[in-house]
């Protein structure tokens, strides 16, 4: 129902009885075929039956109005209900209380249409803002879901801490206890220098066997210095002593061991 | 909706002077606004209201049955109109409505213009105790948030005082005016009704 200042006029002339001729004919045939036309026009005679009752027309809309609208019974129980209605509004005590104040009072003008297209408009931005919070929510999960459940900082050296050969380069060999069957273990292995280069660690058993390799591995960096992360599975690493070999990417792109780090596994 | 397609019924929809629209042609003319029954019934509502409008704006007594006459003369041309005619329903309909017009002048009543039938209402005015009792039962029939929005709608009536009221309600004057005017409507259907039951 919504008009144009310019057409509302034009149903004002209609029910004046302004409207004449050519554009009385394309008015009338306008209103057999449009529906919104029609609630337009019942709305525009209310508000000029009021506004007679009122006394709110101009002199020559009101000499319009008492010489065109003519007093079918229906028009005349209509004159009579907005006599009552305008008598009883004057008579009505303010209930300020009952009318709910909206939020969107706070809106500018434009904010507070109620057009399907700016309604669809802010649906989207709802949809989509729920649909962002939802995914941040499910990346937040995943995220946790990849936080380790243990962090290991292994030390490099190359021979076992406990073995009978054990040489003068021999370090301590790190234990790493794994207290649950399913989850992910992080194995920090400290580097030296604040290069930043990219590496590649390999993860072997004890008797040789190649049991992992990840590349593209970063340095993080902490109080303690800098290190490697190396995130494995704990199914992975069954009661046994390994080794890592980490490997970095030297200037001219191939790599080089840059160390080992020797543990052992003691699980429940 | 026209009755003979709402009611599914078979039978004939009854029109003035004794005059019958058979189904067939009622068939025809919703076949010939819209080969959609749904959207057909709708065009033909429109069609219905926007007749009376015609009618009773030109101070016919009998708006509705001269409505409904010249919805008749159509759809007995209706199957001719769908091999032949070319364009908007509504200007056929609008050249059959001025015919019938000009027919319903030379024989009929015609209501008088308002001025001429002032006197004739009791009072003053168009008060009616009957009317305003009615209308304040149905006033205390709606949400008491609906009459305070009916009572500043009406009180306020300066440009000024309807945007603050618009504001208020988080909403502009258009659709303020529109939903007023849907609280209005349903207002008068309810003392309409309570005035035929005789108060």
């Amino acid at each position: 129902m919504k008009m144009e200042p310019t057409e509302r006029e034009r149903v004002r002339q209609y029910l004046l009885g302004a409207l004449e001729g050519e554009k009385l004919q394309e008015f009338e045939e306008r209103l057999l075929c449009d529906a919104a036309l029609l609630d337009e026009l019942e709305l525009t005679e209310n508000e000029v039956v009021y506004e007679y009752l009122s006394g709110a027309l101009s002199a020559q809309e009101k000499s319009r109005f008492e010489s065109h609208y003519h007093l079918t019974p229906e028009r005349h129980l209509k004159l009579k209900f907005f006599d009552s209605l305008k008598n009883k509004v004057e008579s009505m005590p303010a209930a300020d209380d009952a009318l709910p104040r909206s939020w969107r009072r706070f809106l500018p003008a434009f904010m507070r249409e109620e057009r399907y297209a700016l309604k669809l408009s802010f649906a989207a931005i709802f949809v989509a803002l729920v649909l962002g919070g939802g995914l941040l929510v499910f990346r937040n999960r995943g995220a946790e879901a990849e936080r380790p459940q243990l962090i290991a900082t292994l030390k490099e050296g190359q021979e076992r801490g406990d073995g009978p050969d054990g040489g003068k380069d021999a370090v301590e060999l790190t234990r790493v206890h794994i207290p649950f069957a399913a989850g992910l273990v992080e194995l920090r292995l400290p580097v030296g220098g604040s290069e930043q280069r990219s590496y590649s660690a390999t993860l072997f058993a004890d008797e040789g066997e190649e049991k992992l390799t990840k590349d593209n591995l970063e340095v993080s960096t902490t109080a303690e210095g800098q290190f490697v992360s190396f995130r494995v599975e704990s199914s992975v690493l069954p009661r046994a002593d390994y080794r890592l070999r980490l490997r970095a990417r030297a200037p001219g792109g191939d790599f080089r061991e840059v160390g080992v780090y020797s543990f052992r596994v003691s699980r429940e | 909706m026209p009755r003979a397609v709402k009611t599914q019924s078979p039978g004939r929809l009854h029109m003035s002077g004794d005059r019958e629209l058979k189904q067939e042609a009622l068939d025809e003319l919703l076949n010939w606004l819209d080969p959609d029954r749904e959207r057909a019934a709708s065009k033909y509502e429109i069609v219905r209201r926007a007749l009376i409008i015609f009618f009773t704006n030109r101070g016919c007594a009998a708006a509705e049955d001269l409505a409904d006459e010249t919805i008749n003369r159509v759809a007995l041309k209706a199957r001719e109109l769908q091999e032949k005619f070319v364009g908007e329903p509504g200007k056929f309909f609008h050249g059959v409505a001025r015919n019938v017009h000009l027919e319903h002048m030379r024989s009929q009543q015609k209501f008088v213009p308002l001025h001429d039938n002032l006197s004739a209402i009791a009072g003053p005015g168009p008060y009616d105790e009957t009317v305003y009792e009615c209308l304040e039962r149905c006033l205390q029939a709606l949400d008491p948030a609906q009459s305070e929005l009916v009572r500043r709608y009406y009180h306020e009536t300066r440009a000024a005082q309807r945007e603050t009221l618009a504001k208020e309600l988080g909403t502009n004057v258009g659709n303020l005016r529109v939903r007023v005017f849907r609280l209005v409507k349903h207002l008068y259907a309810c003392v309409k009704k309570c005035v035929g039951r005789g108060g």
